[in-house]
């Protein structure tokens, strides 16, 4: 067997020129190849642009403890080109990264069916032209490094949900996890949607009264909502939970029917935790930020904060076994079943 | 501090190639099956030739 000799690969797909029987058996389509070849592109450079941007944005958070006159010259200047150099690399991110996000705002556009896309894109929107307009007048704040970082977790969890999505070939079974998690991914969106509908019409009432008592401040607290206007910790709430699920699923020597029903309604738990946790964290730190007291940049550290705790709370539904850890990440990074 | 001047554009540049690599990389199907190079060696084709 001699994997790839010669680098014109794209024509067969990859797995199935691998002669292991367990892997070929379930060898997945071109088409999937290409797809999920394309995801980790996509993944990767949002990760990549994101570090960078993060260095670029680490100036404007130094601002506020700038010393004299004269330092805080250069820095303004410093701040300046770091933002230039932001946007440069956040466009390939909004454009390229982000692409799946647009299309499916398109797709539920033209359905008429509100899906996660939606939200998320008004946010990204929210938080990305004011930024832009923030950059060509050469003051103001803004926040590509919450952007591409947004970008960055959103796709890795979607990326892990769908490898995960794969893990169970058996059509039956598929059938019945996806009558189980319908349900689930539909109130999350319901919640989600309900939640930024109000969001925004909050915010915009908050920015009229703040633009009618001290127009200097208002557009800082109007981004501060927008960003955490964000519902990432809400959309993320129902797919790494499932993901979990999945996974434990198809680790696991067949569960007993109690055990079966146990881990499913741990799942519904956890999900509902999630949901509702990060609902009520984002009601808590509203009006915290309709008065002021939460900068933009700290309303973006909120917004990651409550999606690092979704997903901690999601991990304790997920403990494959330990020889099973090595077998669920191959599954997750590369074309492999778990059920030979 | 004119130095940004350079190393702005630089770093740019720096990640645009190391993007670049990615693409290649994936596409090039590096990434399909990260196990099977590894364990290619014990799949060996063991006749001897007599």
């Amino acid at each position: 067997m001699k994997p790839r000799s010669s680098s014109s690969s794209q024509t067969a797909t990859h797995s199935q020129t691998v002669s292991d029987p367990q892997t070929t058996a379930h060898a997945v389509g071109n088409q999937s190849v290409v797809q999920r070849r394309r995801g980790l592109v996509r993944l990767g450079l949002a990760w990549l642009a994101m570090m960078q941007v993060m260095m670029f944005a680490l100036p404007g958070y130094l601002r506020p403890e700038a010393g004299t006159q004269d330092s805080l010259e250069v820095l303004d200047w410093a701040i300046l080109l770091m933002n230039w150099a932001s946007l440069t690399l956040t466009i390939p991110v909004m454009l390229y990264s982000a692409w799946p996000i647009w299309f499916g705002c398109a797709r539920a556009g033209s359905t008429r069916r509100v899906t996660m896309d939606v939200p998320v894109g008004i946010s990204m929107l929210a938080a990305f032209i004011p930024s832009v307009i923030a950059t060509f007048q050469g003051s103001g704040e803004v926040y590509f490094d919450s952007i591409t970082m947004f970008v960055a977790f959103l796709l890795t969890a979607r990326y892990v949900e769908q490898r995960a999505s794969l893990v169970d070939a058996d059509a039956s079974a598929q059938a019945n996890l996806a009558s189980f998690s319908l349900p689930l991914m539909a109130q999350a969106i319901r919640v989600a949607t309900l939640f930024v509908l109000i969001q925004l019409t909050v915010a915009a009432v908050i920015g009229v009264v703040w633009w009618v008592i001290a127009p200097t401040q208002a557009w800082s607290v109007l981004v501060s909502l927008l960003v955490m206007s964000c519902p990432c910790a809400l959309s993320l709430a129902a797919p790494v939970s499932l993901v979990a699920l999945q996974v434990n699923l198809a680790l696991d020597e067949p569960l007993s029917t109690n055990q079966h029903e146990a881990l499913l309604e741990r799942t519904v738990r956890i999900t509902r935790q999630n949901l509702y946790g990060a609902l009520a964290w984002h009601v808590l730190t509203m009006p915290m930020a309709a008065i002021g007291w939460v900068t933009p940049w700290l309303a973006a550290l909120s917004m990651l904060l409550s999606s690092v705790a979704v997903l901690l709370n999601a991990w304790r539904l997920y403990r494959p076994r330990r020889a099973g850890l090595s077998r669920a990440v191959g599954v997750l990074t590369q074309n492999q079943h778990l059920r030979p | 501090m004119e130095i940004l001047y350079l190393l702005l554009p630089l770093s740019l540049a720096i990640v645009a190639l190391i993007g670049a690599m990615l693409w290649w990389a994936v596409f090039s199907g590096q990434y399909d099956d990260a196990e099977q190079a590894g364990l290619s060696i014990l799949h060996d084709d063991d006749h001897t030739v007599s």
